[in-house]
């Protein structure tokens, strides 16, 4: 306590210098947080495919069976049995020949880019090639609104297309949003009565024949457990869903890997492809391995164009942190003679200035803290695409220590060899 | 009581540029005592109370304060005499500018073994004694070079210790004030404490019960 005490003493004679370092100390946590964040929220989606993109496979896009828009004659009636997710792998998987396993993600959808923000595939020559981005970010920053298929007509008298949105979005009745398409304005919010997010089928017998088929927008994000954010998401015409009417089921757009054992023989890969193209699209020139290497390279990316931000910063601050302490250890050498000559002993000092050197870090992290709050209750953890998580503890935890070790380095070895007698003499 | 025997200090000891600050030295200072230590500068005055007050250490002899040999006691130790034991004062005061009076006048009390729960009443009673207690208040960087002193004995005394080591206290003083901190001095004196002063003045030498002159690193008179 008295350590403390004295620390806060000398802590009120150079105030404006010390809220100086606490700002930077600060700026230096929100900064290693938030690259940490982007680069996280990136892998967080990679890492459960990370195994899998490393097998022998393809990509498979089957999001017109959720819409029933399959050419498979077997699968239809053996829907409206098994109507889930897990039922129909299974009953596909004992149609492949050889090695095969599907794996099913919800999480994974492709969509192409029509706003500014690049999603999902790079127009890369005649390829698209894919790669994963977590749904979190993407269903507040891209979806539902601005990327996608949209309602052809059906525009009111404001020339705004009337839509409807499931629940629990930001989205409320009146809200108007610019798209690519137009202007739409959210005129019903879907209960859970009024639809059935997952794995479920459209139940056609209670749409209006007569309404166009593009006109159904089913901006299905799966739930992310790890995340606990995102959710199922849908648009559609207004016109879709009859007045009181219940049970319409939107079904979730997937992606699935479909990996191949080492063995598999080129006429198996050709009959499977084949089949799986009666009940999706298999996206040719995309292997699971070029995913993963898409995937990692737009990971490793990040990392590249943020390190040398990151390692600036931690330099900068680092050096003004240490320079701080021992410009403050030396200005303070006369005072610690004082202390001394009171019955303070070389040890008492080192503590003083340690618990200098925490009270001004903690006060920074607090500050830090306070900020990385405000951004989440601001919303940039979507907006820029961040993932706050324990490891930003035990990252903010590691620079600390390490600004706390280093800014103690200068004054322990200055205060080691200082005499006290030499000091007073000299003063 | 404070018994010195034989003692010698040598700078930078053992090394090629060493030098002998104290030779042999042996004195005695009784309980109550208010002895001035005399001398040219670089006589080794300010070393010989610095050892006194152990801030600073020597190589040869004995040095006993209250029947302890001061010798081989540990930094810890050294520390705790230092706090409880002596008082000292300077002629730039060591005080801390930024901190206010009643800051400094706390500043042993932190470092006490046993420390008192009301380390303000403290101060200001020290303060009371030195005749500046509505001064408590004040940063010391806004006060006269005699009210400067005062806080230095006020802190000097603060744990109510049995030696006052003062270094040139009035050295930086007008003959007014220097005057005013002597009498502080002595009233201390007449209290038991035993106050050992070094100076160049020879008035306050005379007022002081007992004198010695050093020389070269030994004690002539």
């Amino acid at each position: 306590m008295k350590y403390i005490q004295l620390a806060l003493g000398l802590m009120r004679q150079r105030w404006l210098f010390n809220l100086i370092v606490i700002i930077e100390i600060a700026s230096l946590l929100i900064l290693t947080n938030t690259m940490y964040s982007t680069v996280r929220s990136k892998q967080m989606i990679y890492e459960p495919y990370k195994d899998i993109l490393r097998e022998n496979g393809v990509v498979v896009d089957a999001a017109s069976l959720d819409f029933m828009e399959c050419s498979n004659e077997e699968i239809s009636p053996f829907l409206q049995v098994y109507p889930d997710k897990k039922s129909v792998i299974s009953f596909l998987e004992n149609r492949l020949t050889g090695d095969v396993k599907i794996h099913c993600s919800d999480s994974l959808t492709f969509w192409k880019q029509i706003g500014p923000l690049s999603v999902m595939y790079r127009d890369k020559g005649n390829t698209l090639t894919y790669y994963l981005l977590e749904p979190n970010v993407l269903s507040k920053m891209c979806l539902p609104l601005s990327c996608g298929r949209y309602p052809k007509e059906k525009r009111n008298d404001n020339g705004e297309i009337e839509i409807v949105v499931s629940g629990g979005t930001d989205a409320s009745l009146n809200n108007v949003y610019d798209t690519p398409a137009g202007k739409m304005r959210v005129v019903g919010i879907l209960t859970d009565s009024t639809y059935k997010p997952v794995n479920s089928e459209i139940d056609r017998n209670n749409i209006d024949p007569g309404i166009d088929r593009d006109s159904i927008f089913n901006f299905v994000l799966p739930f992310d457990s790890q995340t606990n954010l995102g959710g199922p998401f849908a648009i559609a015409a207004k016109d879709i869903f009859p007045e009181n009417s219940d049970g319409y089921n939107i079904m979730a757009n997937s992606v699935w890997f479909v990996s191949y054992g080492d063995n598999i023989s080129e006429k198996d890969f050709a009959a499977n492809t084949e089949y799986l193209n009666t009940v999706g699209t298999v996206q040719y020139g995309q292997t699971l391995n070029t995913m993963a290497q898409e995937t990692e390279r737009q990971i490793n990316d990040i990392y590249y164009r943020m390190m040398p931000i990151i390692i600036t910063a931690v330099i900068i601050v680092l050096s003004g942190l240490i320079g701080s302490a021992a410009i403050g250890a030396l200005r303070q050498t006369r005072t610690f003679c004082i202390f001394f000559l009171c019955g303070c002993r070389k040890k008492d000092s080192l503590y003083i200035i340690g618990a200098e050197t925490a009270i001004t870090i903690i006060i920074a992290s607090a500050l830090a803290a306070t900020g990385i709050a405000v951004m989440r209750i601001m919303n940039f953890e979507y907006l820029i695409g961040l993932s706050f998580g324990f490891g930003n503890i035990l990252l903010s935890v590691l620079v600390v220590a390490i600004l706390f070790t280093l800014s103690m380095i200068i004054p322990f070895g200055m205060l080691r060899s200082a005499s006290p007698v030499l000091s007073i003499k000299e003063n | 009581m404070i018994e010195i025997k034989k003692l010698t200090k040598t700078y930078n000891y053992k090394k090629s540029n060493a030098f002998t600050a104290l030779t042999d030295i042996s004195l005695t200072i009784d309980d109550g005592e208010m002895l001035a230590i005399i001398g040219k500068s670089g006589a080794g005055k300010s070393t010989l109370l610095h050892i006194i007050g152990c801030i600073d250490t020597f190589e040869k002899g004995e040095y006993t304060l209250d029947g302890v040999s001061i010798h081989k006691l540990s930094d810890k130790q050294l520390a705790q005499i230092r706090n409880e034991k002596v008082g000292i004062v300077t002629q730039d005061f060591a005080l801390v500018e930024e901190y206010t009076v009643l800051e400094n006048v706390k500043i042993p009390l932190y470092f006490a073994k046993h420390r008192k729960w009301n380390t303000n009443a403290a101060a200001l009673a020290a303060l009371e004694k030195v005749g500046i207690k509505e001064l408590a208040k004040k940063p010391v960087n806004k006060l006269s070079g005699g009210q400067k002193q005062r806080v230095a004995i006020a802190r000097a005394i603060v744990n109510d210790p049995s030696f006052i080591l003062a270094d040139e206290p009035t050295g930086a003083l007008d003959t007014k004030t220097s005057t005013e901190i002597m009498e502080l001095f002595h009233s201390l004196n007449d209290e038991g404490k035993t106050v050992i002063i070094i100076t160049h003045d020879p008035t306050v030498a005379e007022s002081c019960k007992q004198k010695i002159e050093i020389s070269d690193g030994k004690i002539v008179l």
